[in-house]
């Protein structure tokens, strides 16, 4: 009780006495405080607000409160949409790790210079221009590009597959797209380890299969964490690669929002939809940070 | 007397929940060094920090030659710090480093060059004004910081844990060179450390702090030869306490005091021997006197109120230095206990005794006579001079 | 005893080869669809389908196309705006935040992360909704708002990261010495933090000049970004002049970043010399 007092009295005499101080730090803080405010927690009320709205006439907005947004997800048409959406970021998200951690893996056995190159040359790509590669995926997976052409010069198919506008190309697309982000965290969390624990599990007898698996993975499990969370989270999301890859056909849930706010003008769906999008995303994260993943790991 | 440079008065700090400083007043003089010591977390650094600024206090005043500095921010303030990692600019070299509080307050050019100078003379380093700050060695970079910090000439300099970070030798060479600089400029520090020995080579006096407390102030040689409380007594050098009732006070210096291992002469403390018009010895005397005026601060200064008047029956501890313990093979006249050794160890100029009392307790004794000491396995009885047995209340 | 446990282990002369080919396969698939796109681009033929010969004729189309030109101008005003805004606020707000107790603060600092982990799209319709409700008229300031709002967290984990690694004792050490907070900000913490300020500032701008999604919700009809250019062109099917533009603008931010690379990294190297150099002089 005491000390509640005392505390109290501290934060006023510390109020008091530094307006040079108080004013520096409003001077830091102020900016980004006032764009969170304004630019990110105002316009996500907003979008809470407008998802209990009621869709009028030609898309017009009534303020009338109603709960059917919501309800109207348990559509089965809709449900389909995020179960396949989900579906997708399962798929991509396994693949990217179980491709992705033999890559991290070399990549630390090589020299501290040529892994430092070698994780720029595969960052790269990604970081000029992910819209780009998805286009160039586009050329690649036509049915006169370039994968059906070689196919077809082997003489291992007659007629060009259908590889462009499927759930395949979406999932090429989004693994092509989230696999250097996944790299790296797994990346690091291997060069962390201690390489003398590997000798010593070998040393005891353990097979290689067994001091990878009882070893290895467990200890760099973090790092496949954050890559997990790295490619399933903005999976559900990405509805570009969808877009130009799955050519309509694939419908996720970020096509579907995108559709409400153009060709549907269901806003108040579309708010609906995206609250429920960004709550799944941060219970997510909220797992992730509980289990000891750092906000600053995924940036 | 003269105004204190430096003053706490009865100052409180709270951290959240945690009560960090509890009641603390503390009078610096002009000039000296001063000494907080304590274990770590006992709020030695906070207290510092109260006074360079970056904290305040939750109650209780601050006072620089008796104004309350509570208003001022730590760049207004006429005290300059030596931070415990020595916190040098890496961006700057030596120089730049060690000018950087002239240039703050925009000093010409060629002011700060030759201050700078003679800063390097100062902590003999000259030469190095180009250094980056990461291509010097511990000790170095203590210097440059010492430097950085002296060259505002403040009134007071504070030292937080300087020589945490060196190795043993050259810890004990920086000891002597601080102690030597601080005499050379007469600057006020006040030094920060958990390490007793290293407080008792560079004070003047030792603030011995405790879990927030001050438990003692005084000179190294008061905090040693007379320690009032249990945890300085502990905490400095090393102590055998024993615990008992006071059986007899007698008419002359002494009384007796019946302990668990058995019965102890020892000698009334000094301040009931000034009350009773005893002459104690000078420097104690001195400090009694001044202990004995006005408000108590500390829980020394509480102690010694109620060290002027003891009676039979009363409960304190006798603390007994190791080096006070005096050793015999056959049963000595007057009070004495009996012990076995356990463990004999020769450390250079002493040896030291572990041995076990008949009452159980472990003591240590420390004596430069090794042959006469007795071997592991012997039984021995063991005495002291009532003048060296220091008497602490409970 | 040790030595063959490890050449039995993972870097057996087996493995070895192993895993330098699947890391050459895995580097020639992710480059691959950029190869085959600028190699399309030279061919003289409309079809992208068979080798037709070698021209240049879509990159001189699209040089002498004014409107192209007024888009790249665009979006490289965009990109330079947000990149200055994001990098000021974002390492304003970095250092404000690490050192300021304020009520609402965590909650500021938990939202200043939505941008990294909602989707874009959530966040651009939402701030389509701020406008909208507010009578905002949509158009270039409103694109740099948002994607401000995106790069902001970037560059607040950048210098947050760099300050973590910064002895506080050495700000203090600056305030002791009769700095104030201001002159301290500029002179000690500034250069200790410029690293992450610095490629907060580049990853801002590579995301900007990449951004999509968000630009097209926030955007008037009569604005027009290069990545809604390539969509929309895309969108009409695949063509030699979008394989022109998307290599262009490969190369040019390749290039750039390369260069970034080196330079940073042969500053690095020249410092290190300087100091061996400094070093013996000093032995």
């Amino acid at each position: 009780m005491k000390g509640q007092k005392n505390l109290a009295k501290d934060t006023r005499k510390k109020q008091k006495h530094s307006r040079r101080e108080t004013l520096s730090n409003a001077i830091m803080c102020g900016p980004i405080t006032v764009w969170t405010v304004l630019f990110i927690i105002l316009p996500v009320a907003l979008l809470v607000f407008m998802s209990f709205l009621t869709k009028g006439p030609l898309g017009r907005i009534e303020y009338k409160f109603t709960l059917a947004n919501y309800a109207e997800i348990f559509n089965p048409a809709y449900v389909n949409v995020v179960k396949e959406s989900l579906l997708i970021a399962f798929w991509t998200t396994l693949i990217t790790v179980l491709l992705g951690y033999p890559l991290a893996m070399v990549i630390s056995k090589l020299k501290k210079k040529t892994s430092g190159i070698v994780t720029i040359a595969i960052m790269l790509p990604l970081w000029v221009s992910g819209l780009i590669i998805t286009y160039s995926l586009v050329i690649m997976l036509n049915a006169s590009g370039t994968v059906n052409t070689i196919l077809m010069h082997l003489g291992l198919i007659k007629k060009p597959l259908q590889l462009l506008y499927n759930s395949f190309a979406v999932i090429v697309g989004m693994v092509y797209m989230f696999m250097p982000f996944a790299v790296l965290p797994m990346y690091s969390s291997i060069e962390k380890m201690d390489p003398g624990l590997l000798e010593a599990s070998a040393d005891l007898g353990a097979s290689p299969a067994k001091t990878f698996f009882k070893v290895q993975l467990p200890l760099t499990s973090p790092g496949i964490f954050a890559a997990v969370i790295l490619t399933f989270i903005p999976c559900i999301g990405y509805y570009m690669i969808a877009d130009m890859l799955g050519g309509g056909k694939s419908m996720l849930i970020g096509n579907l929002i995108y559709r409400q706010f153009t060709v549907s003008r269901n806003w108040p769906f579309g708010a609906a939809l995206s609250v429920v999008l960004a709550a799944i995303i941060l219970i997510m994260v909220r797992i992730y940070t509980k289990l000891g993943g750092s906000m600053d790991d995924l940036a | 007397m003269a105004v204190p440079i430096v003053q706490l008065q009865n100052v409180d700090k709270w951290f959240e929940e945690d009560h960090i400083v509890k009641n603390c007043s503390l009078d610096v003089r002009e000039g000296e060094f001063l000494t907080l010591l304590g274990p770590s977390g006992c709020g030695k650094t906070t207290i510092l920090r109260m006074i360079s600024g970056f904290e305040h206090p939750t109650s209780g005043k601050v006072l620089f030659n008796g104004q309350d500095v509570d208003e001022k921010e730590p760049y207004e303030r006429d005290v300059n710090t030596v931070f415990q990692n020595y916190a040098l600019f890496p961006n700057m070299n030596v120089f730049d480093n060690i000018g950087y509080g002239l240039k703050v307050k925009k000093v010409p050019k060629d002011e700060i060059a030759s201050r700078v100078n003679e800063m390097l003379k100062l902590v003999h380093l000259e030469g190095f004004e180009k250094r980056r700050i990461h291509q010097m060695s511990g000790g170095q970079k203590q210097r440059v910081a010492i430097a950085r910090a002296l060259i505002n000439k403040p009134k007071v300099l504070l030292l937080d844990e300087p020589l945490g970070a060196l190795d043993m030798k050259l810890r004990k060479q920086m000891q002597i060179d601080l102690r030597h600089l601080q005499t050379q400029l007469g600057t006020t520090f006040i030094f920060v450390t958990h390490d007793q020995e290293e407080a008792l080579t560079m004070s003047d006096r030792i603030a011995v702090m405790s879990e927030g407390v001050i438990e003692q102030i005084g000179t190294p040689y008061d905090i040693y030869m007379d320690p009032k409380t249990r945890f300085v007594a502990n905490f400095i050098g090393e102590s055998n306490l024993f615990e008992g009732d006071i059986t007899e006070v007698r008419s002359d210096r002494n009384m007796v005091v019946q302990t668990k291992e058995g019965p102890l002469l020892v000698e009334k403390p000094d301040e009931m021997l000034v009350a009773e018009g005893y002459s104690v010895p000078t420097s104690v005397a001195a400090l009694t006197s001044a202990e004995l005026e006005g408000e108590p601060k500390t829980v020394a200064e509480h102690a010694a109120r109620r060290l002027t008047h003891m009676e039979a029956g009363q409960h304190i501890s006798i603390c007994l230095r190791p080096e006070d313990i005096k050793v015999s093979r056959t049963e000595p006249e007057g009070p004495h206990f009996s012990a076995t050794a356990k463990d004999k160890i020769f450390i250079g100029d002493n040896t030291r005794l572990m041995a076990t009392t008949a009452g159980g307790k472990d003591i240590r004794i420390s004596h430069p006579d090794t042959e006469n000491l007795p071997e592991p396995g012997e039984s021995f009885y063991f005495y002291c001079d009532p003048k060296d047995a220091v008497v602490i209340l409970e | 005893m040790n030595n063959e446990v490890r050449e039995n282990h993972f870097t057996s002369r087996g493995w070895r080869t192993a895993s330098y080919i699947y890391l050459a396969v895995m580097l020639v698939l992710l480059y691959a669809p950029v190869i085959v796109m600028i190699r399309y681009s030279f061919n003289d033929s409309r079809t992208n389908v068979v080798w037709q010969g070698f021209t240049t004729k879509y990159y001189a189309k699209l040089f002498h196309d004014p409107a192209l030109w007024e888009i790249f101008f665009v979006t490289l005003f965009i990109a330079v705006c947000v990149t200055l805004l994001g990098t000021v606020v974002g390492t304003l707000g970095a250092v404000g935040l690490s050192r300021t107790r304020f009520p609402g603060r965590r909650i500021i600092e938990d939202f200043i992360y939505f941008p990294l982990v909602i989707p874009e799209i959530v966040l651009g319709i939402a701030l389509l909704l701020l406008f909208n409700f507010n009578g905002i008229r949509l158009g270039i300031p409103t694109i740099i708002i948002g994607d401000t709002t995106l790069v902001l967290p970037y560059v607040f984990v950048t210098v947050k990261a760099r300050l973590a690694g910064m002895d506080p004792s050495v700000e203090e050490a600056s305030i002791d010495l009769g700095a104030d907070r201001m002159y301290t900000f500029f002179h000690i913490t500034m250069p200790a933090i410029m690293p992450g300020v610095i490629s907060g500032a580049f990853m801002s701008f590579s995301l900007v000049l990449d951004e999509l999604i968000l630009t097209s919700f926030l955007a008037d009809a009569a604005t027009v970004t290069l990545p809604m250019k390539i969509y929309s062109m895309i969108k009409r099917g695949v063509t030699p002049e979008i394989n022109a533009l998307t290599t262009i603008i490969f190369v040019a931010i390749t290039v750039a970043v390369v260069v970034y690379l080196v330079v940073s990294e042969m500053k690095d190297r020249k410092r290190l010399r300087e100091e061996e150099r400094r070093g013996e002089a000093a032995e």
